[in-house]
């Protein structure tokens, strides 16, 4: 009975090499040697042990480039060519050695190998599928997948391409050899988290690792490298002994470096006169390895002695054994410490065995009869038989990590061939695009789509990053790259414009044939992206005729509503869109997230900043915000939807409404709902000049200037000069709210413990407010009237300076200052007062005054901007000289002393509102100055 | 000098790195860099594959630089695709690779912001370790800025830490700010030591549509 187990790998890879054009292409020589020294010296290993009856059991790996090109009629009949002028040589190498026996000897011993390789090749009808799947089906040799092309697939950028790379290896593998792999070898063993979901997304059990993946993994893994790990999605993760490596590959201890192992770097290629060779070489006259190497490894002078073939036999049986005895030893040290059998796992380069290691092949034939022979606790078995025995396994966490040097990413990412990723990256997103972009391809756009994923997957091949690492054969590689990336551009264009080259197309085809029935949809996201909700909308649009649309930038937008912009432009977004008026709206997002809705027949997309605003001084915040805003527009024209034109709100997104109209043509119009100058009453900072500059710029640049008011037309006007018929005024709107409850204004009052009449303010407190008026002028109130108390909505930076005024004024008791306070207290509020005052020294419209208008409140404002155009002295309701306490003090006392004549005021402002402030009817304002710009605008 | 070279070559250093450490110019490193490798031309390769039989007739194959390597060939990739782009690739525990394409519109809009010539703004990448958080651009555990070169469109980030997740900013460093411009999406370093005791134990996840939280890939070209 065994005590453990071993799992012998051999990978077995070539990039595709396939050169129809030509006959001589050396690259296309991988393939011929690779089968002539290792592919069926191995598979003649192997059916000699199925024939003798020894049980063994190996796992290959065999890449689809590779299958692929065994497959290929034309590869076959190169390989006859090449084995045939081989023998050749040999037989001219026999009748040229006839004066030297030890020489003689080996020539034969080639001539006897290539026709003993000639009959077996015969007898197969060279197609060594075939035999492959006869190895398989007996049970001896599971065979397993690799990716595609043997892409190193954390370098990799989308897991479409990932995706495509496993569905395509998993999809060649059942159409060549007739079955679906258990598992796979994941090219160079790279691994990243992520790759194990689409594995097990194509039915793939497992994969190997790099030992130090499973020595790094998380938790710590409890039977160390001698079982396999699951990852998260449940493939199993086997990892590579790293002492069976080391007795194989080392150039120091392992034995392919054996003194009496054929030598590889002498061959008759270099050794012999050329024009001797000449039939047997490249036509250029080049040399080249012959496969004909007379010597042995000798020591590490230049010295060599005659290849020895009995020798070298018998040190292939000694290894052998050597080998077993290892394992041996090392099964029944760690079989002691385990709960179960363990499973050393011993993978290889199938071309390492043969062709590097000439007498490996060998060795695997001696160690597979010992084993057999001796049962000496130990036997082979496959990881599928490994994890049918054992299918529970512990879970851990795989690290990035491949078998390259050092172990992760530098052999395929270095200063020699980092250039390629970004191609490659790039590529990768241009597949996926056209994947999603022709969702019901006409004949002619799938043979385009699928030639150019082949091209793609043939540009990822791991193999052309490792050459160029490797300094040997550069140009091929770099050349491969550059010509299927640049086919690639080729066939893409084609997609984009619609002008196929047929003639063009077809011989692509023929040059790489590879995966004849790949389906370009491998490459279709499957996770709901962005990208769907937008697609749907040019869906949408592209239904019959489009719809006017409009782009709107503004900073804030409900929910996030910092003054009264954000609720203005979304009564304006939603009226318009009652118009027929597809609006998009893009702001700044609540969180660190990107967010993106449909709602009321709007389309908001909320961007996010690289930093937070809060940490960032204002200015480059508001910068990033443009930046990400011009992001957003780009993707959007990306995707075709196209805009009528652009309305931009204040100076804050001015950068993106700028560059966004010069990069797109679009028309902008701007509205300029406060400028800095105002605010301020002045410019006094280089900020508010930086800030002034770029308002000055968005008025400048913009073909039309909406204002909300007279005094801000005249503002604007007059800070950037500009011409007077450039400008509209439109007013704010106002929707006319059911108010609220009796009984829920007199809670509010007991819960505020408010007696006697209520003077109420809402805002933001700064000083362009004028609250600082209102508190001034109460004591004179109070004077007259001392019941009042007034009531202070809102926060701001002149709060704590505001309370303190209460507090020095000995009128705190009378002043409640509420802070924040939520819209349905601020609505009560309304309703709850008898006199809303409005002292502003700056106001461009005074929305406020509107809502105390709505909730029929008498109303008291300065004489100021915006509110002077609202509010007409005793027609709606009372105004003050702006800045005048004693003026403020006059007007609030009258109303209170004539409440009646308040009611009147208010109940005429009231009917006012839908005469001149109702949203619909100012979303057609708007929409008349659209049409001003885009006159052909078409409105459904 | 080839010594210095080399060695900072073998730190996974681009040329333009080397140069600008080295106060060289571009050219004068591949150069050198040229000559030594017709030097240590003798090394054999062992794989399939790797021999070398046109080295001795056709040195001047196995140039590696970019620009060498496009000789004889008419050159067809671009250099960029007009894309505003970042990527930050892992190469070992302890190395990244960036590489980016900025779009002249964007310098445009960033020149314009700053009110100055672009071309002679200090360009930088600002790496932050943002493991196990939700970046939101000031939440990293700390940062790290590596000053670039003008010309540069990649760059190597070495002596990170391993097991640790990063993003990179693009940006320009301006009158003692950073200005970023682009910003990378998270690329996780391996960790190069095993776990610690105690880590929690992994649950199965069956439903292969969705990634996990943190995942190697772009779930799609349109994240950022």
């Amino acid at each position: 009975m065994e005590q453990g187990y071993l799992s012998l790998v051999l990978h077995a890879h070539l990039p595709y090499v396939r050169h129809p054009e030509r006959d001589d292409r050396l690259e296309e020589r991988w393939v011929y040697e690779a089968m002539l020294e290792s592919y069926i010296p191995l598979l003649m290993v192997f059916d000699k042990l199925l024939a003798d009856g020894i049980d063994y059991r190996l796992t290959m790996s065999v890449s689809p480039t590779l299958l692929t090109m065994l497959d290929d009629p034309l590869i076959q009949e190169r390989f006859m060519s090449y084995l045939a002028n081989l023998t050749e040589l040999s037989v001219k190498e026999v009748k040229r050695t006839a004066g030297s026996p030890a020489e003689r000897r080996l020539a034969l011993m080639y001539l006897e190998r290539f026709r003993e390789i000639a009959v077996y090749c015969a007898r197969h009808h060279y197609r060594l599928v075939p035999v492959l799947r006869r190895l398989h089906e007996a049970g001896r040799l599971e065979l397993i997948t690799c990716a595609a092309t043997h892409a190193y697939l954390p370098f990799l950028m989308t897991e479409e391409a990932v995706r495509a790379q496993i569905q395509t290896a998993v999809m060649t593998h059942q159409e060549i050899l007739g079955f679906r792999p258990q598992g796979i070898w994941l090219p160079e063993c790279a691994y990243a988290p992520g790759v194990d979901r689409l594995l097990a997304e194509a039915g793939l059990r497992f994969f190997f690792v790099e030992n130090h993946a499973v020595e790094h993994a998380t938790p710590i893994p409890r039977r160390g490298l001698y079982a396999p790990l699951l990852t998260a999605h449940g493939v199993a993760a086997f990892a590579r002994d790293p002492a069976c490596s080391r007795q194989v590959w080392s150039s120091e201890v392992g034995y392919p470096g054996d003194y009496d192992y054929r030598e590889f770097y002498r061959d008759i290629g270099y050794d012999l006169d050329v024009d001797y060779l000449a039939p047997h070489l490249h036509p250029s006259g080049i040399r080249i390895h012959t496969g004909l190497k007379y010597h042995r490894i000798t020591g590490k002078g230049e010295q060599k002695d005659w290849y020895n073939p009995e020798r070298a036999r018998d040190k292939a049986a000694q290894h052998a054994s050597h080998f077993l005895a290892s394992r041996v030893r090392q099964i029944g040290a760690v079989a002691r410490q385990l709960d179960r059998k363990p499973v050393i796992v011993a993978p290889y380069d199938a071309e390492l065995f043969g062709h590097w290691w000439y007498e490996g092949p060998l060795f695997l034939d001696f160690l597979c009869r010992r084993i057999a022979a001796e049962a000496p606790g130990l036997r082979m078995i496959s990881p599928s038989d490994y994890l049918r025995e054992y299918p529970e396994n512990d879970r851990a966490r795989l690290p990035f990590s491949s078998w390259g040097r050092s172990g992760y990413g530098e052999v395929w990412l270095n200063g020699k061939n980092e250039w390629i990723y970004r191609h490659l990256h790039r590529a990768e997103r241009e597949m996926v695009e056209l994947v999603q972009t022709h969702p019901a391809p006409t004949p002619l756009q799938e043979r385009v789509l699928k030639q150019a994923a082949r091209e793609l997957m043939l540009a990822q091949s791991s193999d052309w990053a490792f050459i160029m690492d490797n300094q040997t054969m550069v140009d091929y590689a770099v050349g491969r790259t550059h010509d299927h990336l640049t086919r690639f551009r080729q066939l893409s264009g084609w997609l984009r414009t619609g002008e196929t080259d047929p003639a063009a197309l077809t011989a692509m085809e023929q040059e790489n044939q590879i995966f004849p029935n790949l389906l370009p949809k491998f490459y279709l996201p499957k996770q709901a992206h962005k990208v769907n909700v937008s697609h749907s909308v040019a869906d949408l649009s592209s239904r019959g005729e489009s719809p006017t649309r409009v782009l709107m930038l503004c900073w804030e937008y409900p929910p996030k509503t910092v003054g009264g912009l954000a609720k203005a432009v979304y009564d304006l977004a939603r009226h318009l869109a009652k118009e027929n008026v597809e609006v998009h709206v893009l702001t700044s997002a609540l969180h660190a997230a990107y967010e993106e809705e449909r709602a009321e027949g709007i389309f908001v997309r909320r961007v996010p900043t690289f930093q937070p605003g809060e940490e960032t001084a204002f200015l480059d915040w508001v910068f990033q915000l443009n930046l990400a805003m011009m992001d957003e527009v780009e993707r959007l024209m990306q995707q075709g939807i196209r805009f009528d034109l652009l309305h931009a709100h204040d100076w804050l997104v001015g950068f993106a409404a700028l560059e966004a109209k010069r990069r797109f043509g679009l028309p902008l119009i701007a509205t300029i709902h406060a400028t800095e100058h105002g605010r301020n009453q002045g410019i006094h900072t280089p900020l508010q000049q930086r800030i002034h500059q770029v308002e000055r710029e968005l008025a400048r640049e913009a073909e039309r200037v909406i204002v909300c008011s007279r005094y801000m037309a005249g503002e604007v006007q007059r800070l950037f000069e500009l011409p007077g018929e450039n400008i509209s005024v439109i007013p704010n709107g106002i929707e006319r709210p059911a108010p609220p409850p009796r009984e829920e204004v007199e809670a509010l009052r007991r819960r505020l413990g408010l007696e006697g009449r209520v003077i109420y303010f809402v805002g933001r407190l700064v000083r362009e407010k004028g609250v600082h008026l209102l508190l001034e002028a109460v004591p004179a109130i109070l004077a007259k009237h001392p019941d009042v108390t007034v009531v202070v909505a809102g926060t701001g930076p002149m709060q704590d300076e505001l309370q303190a005024l209460a507090a020095a004024s000995g009128i705190s008791g009378r002043v409640r200052f509420l802070g924040f306070v939520d819209d349905d207290t601020r609505n009560a509020l309304f309703c709850l007062a008898d006199l809303a005052v409005f002292p502003s020294l700056y106001e461009p419209f005074g929305i406020v005054a509107l809502e105390a208008m709505a909730y029929r409140t008498p109303l008291l404002v300065a004489d100021t901007g915006g509110l002077a155009e609202i509010v007409r002295h005793g027609e709606n309701g009372l105004t003050m000289y702006a800045g005048d306490r004693n003026s403020l003090a006059d007007q609030a006392i009258w109303l209170l002393d004539h409440p009646h004549a308040g009611m009147v005021l208010a109940e005429r402002a009231y009917a006012e509102l839908t005469e001149r402030y109702d949203w619909n009817r100012l979303a057609q304002d708007t929409l008349e100055q659209y049409r001003k710009l885009v006159p052909q605008l078409v409105v459904w | 000098m080839i010594d210095q070279i080399l060695q900072l070559r073998s730190q996974y250093l681009s040329t333009a790195q080397i140069a600008k450490q080295l106060g060289l110019s571009v050219g004068q490193v591949k150069y050198q860099l040229q000559k030594a490798r017709h030097a240590s031309s003798q090394e054999r390769a062992a794989a399939i594959g790797q021999e070398e039989p046109t080295r001795q007739e056709a040195p001047c194959m196995t140039q590696a630089d970019a620009g060498q390597e496009r000789r004889g060939r008419e050159w067809q990739l671009p250099d960029f695709y007009g894309e505003n782009v970042i990527r930050l690739m892992v190469q070992s525990p302890t190395v990244l690779y960036v590489y980016w394409e900025i779009t002249w519109p964007r310098m445009r809009m960033v020149a314009s912001y700053l009110q100055t010539d672009y071309r002679e703004v200090q360009k930088g990448i600002r790496l932050y370790d943002v493991t196990d958080r939700y970046f939101d651009g000031g939440n990293a555990h700390g940062w790290r800025d590596f000053l670039v070169g003008e010309d540069a469109h990649s760059w190597y980030l070495p002596e990170v830490q391993p097991g640790r997740t990063y993003i990179a900013d693009f940006g320009l460093f301006h009158q003692g700010r950073f200005c970023p411009i682009l910003r990378s999406e998270p690329a996780a370093t391996p960790r190069s030591w095993p776990a610690a005791w105690g880590e929690p134990l992994i649950e199965p996840v069956t439903d292969t549509g969705r990634p996990a939280w943190f995942e190697h890939f772009s779930y799609s070209f349109y994240t950022k």
